[in-house]
């Protein structure tokens, strides 16, 4: 192991106060004289990141040590690791992550600037073309947005559904909204055909929070699979739906002690009832 | 980084003094959650051990731990065990077997059992430096070192008429010790001759 590595970890057990920095020379020797027996090949965050930036997909330090936890998983011992073994690990990665599921905050540490994002409106309102080169085949008329490596996920994604709600709140509801990340040097050039080809689908308007999959209205995505604990009311244990389970405190309500932060229903929090009430 | 070495290395750090890990183990999480962020390959000395035995190469810890040393400084994307073959090969091209007086190797460092010996005695034509034949050989297991061929070379009456050769090789079979010539000829590996060393 590199006389780097073992200054960095003294650094560390200094840091953390396991050692003064007196002994930090000593420790850094003695664990350079452990790995002599040894030589060490490291793969680290940048070497993931170069493969990662390739492919166009978004990356974290999260995302980072999984693909390197996947890589020291199927090491070979004979053959150590190469470019192939950290494909592999992203593929494994890519395969299990699940863009659909992640709260804000894992969406936001998405912040590596290692791809681009395409935004891309499907409008089945607007009338289809019919394909010069595929003649049968009716293609959906596509808008897309693309957007600076510089932002997060999760500001890329705030963006796409910002179009989708404002689709939801309009007239149509027919648009879907589906966000792609892209290798940055495509990005300029690529038109919708290649999007769906070379990008990576990471939110879809259709995707439903709890599933993961698509559904075709977000309101029957919340119905179906919504875990029914969180689905119930306070006060009576009766299903309570998407529109109502967030109600907000009424207007003179004295706050204190008062259960109306809680999912129920209107009629069950702010009746005339002894108990449960901020009336 | 795997447990075990996360483990070994707290252990060398305990070494020094001062250094704490109780009560609560924190130097393990401490450590464990610093390879998070990496991956690691380790490739060790019985590594390099067992493609010195592939090849009846002899070996020493710290020649060992130098092919190590030469694999990490070199690799370009990655190393694996054929990696180690080809700077195990490099270093026995290149290993100078007693030939430098400045730095001299020590012969009893090479005891990691991976190839036999052959101490051979050549007949010289006319006392000059050319072998004129493989008189006699005689065998060392694995179990022996490089340090015991070249002590019983040293307790041999000098013979101007004579060399005496190492070899080493594998399998060898022996009868009493004495070896066929043939085989060692063959299949063994002159790696020092007494006539050709500044040592002798």
């Amino acid at each position: 192991m590199t006389t780097r590595y073992a200054h960095y970890i003294a650094e560390i057990l200094n840091e953390a106060s396991f050692i003064t920095e007196h002994e930090r020379d000593e420790v850094a020797e003695l664990i350079e004289e452990f790995w002599k027996d040894y030589a060490v090949d490291v793969w680290d965050f940048q070497n993931v990141m170069s493969e990662i930036i390739n492919r166009g997909l978004p990356f974290s330090r999260g995302a980072s040590r999984e693909i390197l936890a996947e890589m020291e998983k199927n090491l070979d011992s004979d053959q150590g690791f190469n470019w192939d073994t950290l494909h592999n690990a992203i593929n494994k990665w890519l395969k299990d992550v699940s863009w659909s599921k992640m709260t804000d905050e894992e969406l936001a540490s998405f912040d590596e600037g290692t791809c681009a994002w395409a935004v891309v409106i499907n409008d089945k309102s607007k009338s289809v073309e019919i394909s010069e080169t595929i003649p049968h085949r009716l293609h959906t008329k596509q808008e897309i947005s693309l957007l600076a490596p510089t932002l997060s996920l999760l500001e890329a994604v705030a963006f796409a559904r910002d179009l989708a709600q404002a689709e939801l709140s309009g007239t149509s509801t027919s648009r879907k909204v589906t966000l792609f990340a892209l290798a940055i040097d495509l990005a300029e050039s690529i038109d919708a055909e290649e999007i769906g080809e070379y990008g990576q689908v990471v939110w879809d308007s259709r995707d439903c929070e709890y599933c993961g999959r698509k559904h075709d209205t977000p309101n029957f995505a919340y119905h179906i699979c919504v875990p029914k604990e969180t689905n119930t009311c306070a006060f009576c244990g009766k299903y309570v739906s998407e529109d109502e389970a967030h109600f907000l405190h009424e207007a003179g309500c004295p706050g204190e002690d008062c259960d109306c932060n809680l999912i129920a229903h209107p009629d069950c929090c702010c009746d005339d009832s002894d108990i449960r009430t901020c009336k | 980084m795997y447990d075990t070495y996360i483990r070994e290395m707290i252990e060398a750090i305990k070494k020094a003094k001062g250094v704490s890990v109780e009560p609560d183990n924190r130097l393990y999480d401490v450590l464990s959650r610093y390879w998070n962020n990496y991956a690691l390959a380790v490739f060790d000395v019985n590594d390099v051990k067992e493609a010195a035995e592939m090849n009846d190469y002899p070996m020493s810890l710290s020649e060992a731990r130098e092919i190590l040393f030469q694999v990490e400084e070199a690799q370009q994307g990655g190393i694996d065990k054929v990696a180690i073959d080809s700077a195990l090969e490099d270093w026995f091209e290149k290993f100078d077997w007693f030939g430098k007086e400045s730095d001299p190797i020590d012969p009893n460092e090479f005891n990691m059992k991976t190839c036999n010996w052959a101490l051979v005695t050549h007949t010289l034509a006319d006392g000059v430096g050319m072998v004129k034949s493989m008189k006699s050989a005689l065998l060392y297991s694995q179990e022996s070192s490089l340090g015991d061929v070249v002590n019983d070379i040293k307790a041999l009456l000098p013979d101007p008429a004579l060399a005496y050769g190492i070899y080493v090789g594998h399998r060898w079979e022996a009868e009493d010790e004495l070896i066929d010539i043939q085989k060692v000829a063959e299949y063994g590996k002159l790696i020092w001759r007494s006539d050709l060393s500044l040592n002798a």
